[in-house]
């Protein structure tokens, strides 16, 4: 079975159940800190409340994003078209959010905090609080890959031709050759 | 069942107990400042209405004229209180600002003046000092909107996906061949 061919369906079902659960966490997070008033330390999603280390977790962090980047690295090479484009923009700003996450990797391993804070920091953290700034991370290759994976489901005819994969199901496929 | 009727009976098996979980989590009763007092010369003892975390809260002590007194480890003990050892208060005029989180996530912050009252409201300057105060407070406006947009997003998504598709293309591999062209036999 291959990734991009008649796996391709299958892979991006669950790289989508994966993604829209890590988003619905911080939906949940959100609902925590502004509807139920909790203070932000304890507002740690659904995982982070049974599981409170997850969320302190700089390798948890840095995993997702690792993961993210190799589900939208591995799957483009199926993306045609208007999908192709909007998949490979979240690509390209999810390189950034990895290395973000990177950087704060190696921050905590090594114990060495950029800008002299006490903490772990993001390079963007200068001008932006760090749940703020990642929740705009997630969001901006969360949507360009929403559509992306939208439009690969519902392709134009020359799209449809194009994909290699089974993802959408079509009326007839011709497999014999003309004579 | 149809296979968007599947999807829709699973997406509902998942929210629902997330639905339930989150309508079954109480709102937490407001963290109060009881009552403060220094102890002896070293140590400011603050107490609330309920247990508060001493790792998550944050305690600073400055004297009249602004100057921050060294102050150690926030401790809990027993009745709701939060201490912390200073330098030394000292019979002088002096100023303590706290921001507080319970053991349920509820939170509460505030300055207090000896002898001055209580500006409990909040001083701002006196909060912003506080050692390791790092996290920030209330609603942010621009993250409320990324979550909107997400969300919108979704929910538009999976409506366009879940309405029937029109079958009108055919998936082409024959060199030459050409959309509405016959197939042949």
């Amino acid at each position: 079975m291959s990734l991009n061919r008649t796996g391709h369906r299958v892979a991006l079902n669950v790289f989508l159940v994966v993604t829209l659960a890590h988003w619905a966490e911080h939906l949940v997070q959100a609902y925590q800190i502004w509807v139920l008033g909790w203070a932000r330390p304890q507002a740690r999603g659904v995982l982070g409340q049974f599981y409170p280390w997850l969320v302190k977790s700089e390798w948890m962090h840095y995993g997702y994003a690792a993961v993210m980047l190799a589900g939208l690295f591995l799957l483009r090479p199926a993306f045609t078209g208007r999908a192709r484009t909007w998949w490979t923009v979240a690509l390209a700003i999810q390189f950034w959010h990895h290395i973000e996450h990177f950087l704060l990797l190696w921050q905590a391993q090594t114990g060495h905090n950029f800008f002299g804070k006490p903490v772990p920091t993001s390079l963007l953290q200068v001008l932006y609080p760090r749940v703020e700034l990642h929740l705009f991370y997630n969001s901006i290759v969360f949507i360009p890959m929403i559509i992306g994976m939208y439009l690969h489901l519902r392709p134009n005819r020359r799209e449809l031709e194009d994909a290699p994969c089974d993802c959408v199901a079509v009326e007839s496929r011709p497999a014999v050759a003309v004579a | 069942m149809s296979a968007r009727g599947r999807w829709v009976v699973l997406v509902l098996l998942i929210l629902a107990p997330l639905g339930l979980w989150l309508a079954g989590t109480d709102r937490p009763a407001p963290l109060a400042l009881v009552s403060s007092s220094p102890v002896g010369p070293a140590e400011v003892r603050l107490t609330f209405s309920a247990d508060a975390d001493p790792a998550l809260s944050h305690i600073a002590v400055a004297t009249a004229d602004g100057r921050q007194l060294e102050a150690g480890p926030v401790t809990a003990g027993p009745g709701h209180v939060l201490s912390v050892p200073v330098q030394s208060v000292g019979a002088g005029a002096y100023t303590v600002a706290y921001h507080v989180i319970g053991t349920r996530g509820e939170q509460v912050s505030g300055v207090i003046r000896s002898g001055g009252g209580d500006a409990a409201a909040a001083d701002e300057d006196a909060l912003a000092a506080l050692p390791g105060h790092e996290h920030e407070h209330g609603i942010d406006p621009l993250s409320g909107i990324l979550l909107a947009i997400n969300l919108l997003v979704v929910l538009t998504v999976a409506a366009l996906l879940l309405r029937p598709r029109r079958l009108t293309a055919v998936r082409l591999r024959v060199p030459g061949w050409l959309p509405g062209v016959s197939q042949p036999s």
